[in-house]
């Protein structure tokens, strides 16, 4: 029997474009560093890499339409093709391309920029797709290190800035010991099937039922270190840290990439694969869920610097789109499409205008670097208004209907009590975000120094603000498209 | 022959270990940690890990142990001082430990099926050959994704370590 086939390799294509192309990056560094302009030719090889690795998926995804498969599994079942799969993919390229057009600007005023820094961007999204679509513990706990790895070094890319080291190396200490505590509960499930298969897994799971105690060690701390992944509470130490310290493009992608990869690996591993033990992981989900709302919302409060406070807010998010996992229906599940798609775009509409206030000589980092921004930039200023009332989920924007999604789902499973408290966390979170309102429309500018505003960085602000608008308004083309590729009914 | 062995080298472990934790100098510690290593080969060894042996003997107690001792050595690292130690760690503490003893051994006693014993020398895929085999078959996608990691880990040295270009 062959080992590699025709079909392993379309199921491994894009990662393999992925992995070629940070390769080439790093071989087109070395030798462009004369060319004149040579680095922004290394973002446009990036982009081609990111163009090739979308037709791949969208060639997969032909390709299982053409044999109406609604799932396939290559590459010796490690890997397997599906609606989760392709959903968190075509995200996760999504924010990588906003990256790179966000990053070019950014690295020349910092002076870090290099091929490594697009090679490691690609590399975590090879370690993403493999998230994303391993059905295997191995490939799992691989693409997560991949990815985790990726973004250690990401996160410390602006050497000369104490901060982006400091946050770097907390980032690594407390992502090695949640890896650990994967590992050990992977280690267990191993123990417990005799086969790294999330299949055979989910079958000897089932057999073994809830009581089991390897079963409640496995996957209490699989929990804990996929929750330290999304960074929900009490897991989120780490979070503002790191997304404070690293840059700022770099935050948004950590925020957007990585927590949707994670929440396609809790999706993966916790309905799909221990759906039968559901008693254990609800509870831990729920407390995770409600208290993730509750420090967010209220620790964003007190923050004066803007990368704090989104991280404060993101932990606040990842509680919400837990809300979905725990209605567990079918429109919970739309629920965190839904919500993954719309805090997607709007979380990195509002980092691109982070990355755009740091300029020459000044960070940008702090919330009275907004001031004034709707009389010096009124375009940016309004378009990041749009942006904060979507985070915030005021209609008419995409976040009402995000969570819209998750309320209805939590009020048809009979989850009253938790509808009610993220309800009243929305009040909480509106003021946090009209915090940044008032600094930029009610306080006269400080600096009349303009914004580092590059194509790149327009073009991405424009169009996550549009869709964020477009999709609250005329929610049915996008949302129709979100469901078709996830395969959650129509 | 073989439960004798098996108890011989379990203690050498445990022993070790305990060493590792209660000595107060570094050297001290980094040694007892290969006698720990060194030993889990022997068991390993005897289950029928034969290439689990020798990566246990060659990686950990010979590669890494030797980069710890030479970080030891380079730091100059002095005895551990008795740090202050907080009142509730000296009057709970043992206590603490036989409580925990005690939970897990009732624990394993009344929730665990009677376990079958171990027999040494009944599993055999543990040779090089069946390893290779396995890791270049069954295992290749997880194999090459590793050497990726690998790359990446060197990447991440050079571009953390490097110094300023321009």
């Amino acid at each position: 029997m062959p080992v590699f086939t025709g079909s392993d390799m379309l199921t491994l294509l894009p990662a393999i474009v992925m992995c070629l192309f940070a390769c080439g990056t790093l071989v087109l560094d070395v030798m462009g560093r004369r060319i004149p302009r040579g680095r922004r030719w290394l973002m446009l090889f990036g982009l081609c890499g990111l163009a090739i690795t979308g037709v791949s998926l969208w060639r997969q995804w032909s390709a299982l339409a053409a044999g109406g498969l609604s799932q396939y599994t290559g590459a010796q079942g490690a890997v397997t093709l599906d609606g989760l799969g392709f959903f968190s993919n075509a995200l996760v390229l999504g924010a990588t391309v906003l990256l790179f057009l966000t990053s070019y600007r950014f690295l020349e005023i910092t002076r870090e920029h290099s091929g490594e820094y697009y090679s490691l961007a690609l590399f975590a999204q090879a370690g993403m797709y493999f998230m994303a679509t391993a059905s295997e513990l191995i490939t799992l706990f691989l693409g997560l290190e991949l990815t985790s790895i990726s973004f250690y070094i990401l996160v410390g890319f602006t050497r000369v800035d104490r901060r982006s080291n400091e946050a770097a190396l907390k980032y690594l200490l407390l992502g090695a010991v949640s890896s650990g505590f994967i590992l050990y509960g992977f280690s267990l499930l191993y123990g417990i099937a005799g086969s790294t298969e999330l299949a055979d897994i989910s079958s000897a799971v089932s057999g073994r039922g809830a009581s089991d105690p390897f079963v409640v060690v496995a996957v209490v701390t699989i929990v804990a270190g996929l929750l330290f992944k999304i960074s929900a509470v009490p897991f989120h130490m780490w979070a503002p840290d790191a997304y404070d310290g690293a840059p700022t493009p770099v935050t948004g992608h950590l925020s957007v990439a990585s927590k949707v990869a994670s929440f396609a690996v809790i999706l993966r591993l916790l309905p799909m694969t221990l759906g039968s033990v559901r008693s254990l992981w609800e509870p831990l989900l729920i407390v995770a869920a409600v208290a993730s709302m509750t420090v967010g919302s209220i620790a964003a409060l007190t923050q004066h610097r803007l990368k704090r406070l989104f991280a404060y807010s993101s932990i606040a998010h990842a509680g919400y789109i837990l809300l979905g996992i725990i209605a567990g229906t079918q429109m919970g599940l739309r629920g965190v499409y839904v919500y993954l798609i719309v805090y997607a775009l709007m979380n990195l509409g509002a980092f691109t205008v982070l990355t755009a206030l740091h300029r020459h000589g000044i960070a940008g980092e702090d919330l009275h670097d907004l001031r004034g921004l709707s009389t010096t930039r009124p375009v940016h200023a309004a378009l990041f208004v749009v942006l904060l009332l979507s985070l915030a989920g005021m209609p008419p924007t995409a976040g009402f209907l995000a969570k819209y999604y998750i309320f209805t789902a939590l009020i048809e499973t009979r989850h009253y009590a938790l509808a009610v408290i993220a309800a009243a966390y929305v009040v909480v979170s509106l003021y946090f975000y009209f915090r940044l309102v008032r600094e930029m429309y009610m306080r006269p500018a400080e600096t009349r120094e303009p914004l580092a505003a590059s194509l790149g960085i327009r073009l991405s602000l424009y169009a996550t603000a549009a869709l964020t608008l477009f999709i609250g308004v005329f929610p049915e083309p996008v949302l129709r498209l979100g469901f078709r590729i996830s395969g959650v009914g129509q | 022959m073989d439960t004798i062995l098996f108890f011989i080298f379990a203690i050498i472990a445990v022993v070790c270990g305990l060493n590792l934790v209660l000595q107060k100098h570094p050297i001290s510690s980094a040694l007892s940690l290969i006698g720990v290593m060194g030993s889990l080969a022997v068991l390993y060894l005897m289950l029928g890990a034969e290439f689990l042996a020798a990566a246990q003997v060659i990686v950990y107690a010979g590669a890494i142990m030797v980069l710890f001792v030479f970080v030891i050595m380079l730091l100059n690292a002095g005895s551990e001082k008795p740090g202050g130690k907080s009142w509730f760690a000296q009057i709970a503490g043992i206590p603490l430990l036989l409580a925990f003893i005690a939970v897990m051994g009732f624990v394993i006693e009344t929730f665990l099926p009677a376990l079958r014993s171990v027999r040494f020398g009944s599993f055999a895929g543990g040779t090089a050959r069946e390893i290779g085999r396995v890791l270049f078959t069954e295992y290749l996608l997880p194999f090459e994704v590793t050497s990726v990691l690998i790359l990446i880990a060197i990447l991440g040295a050079v571009v953390l370590a490097r110094k300023e270009i321009d």
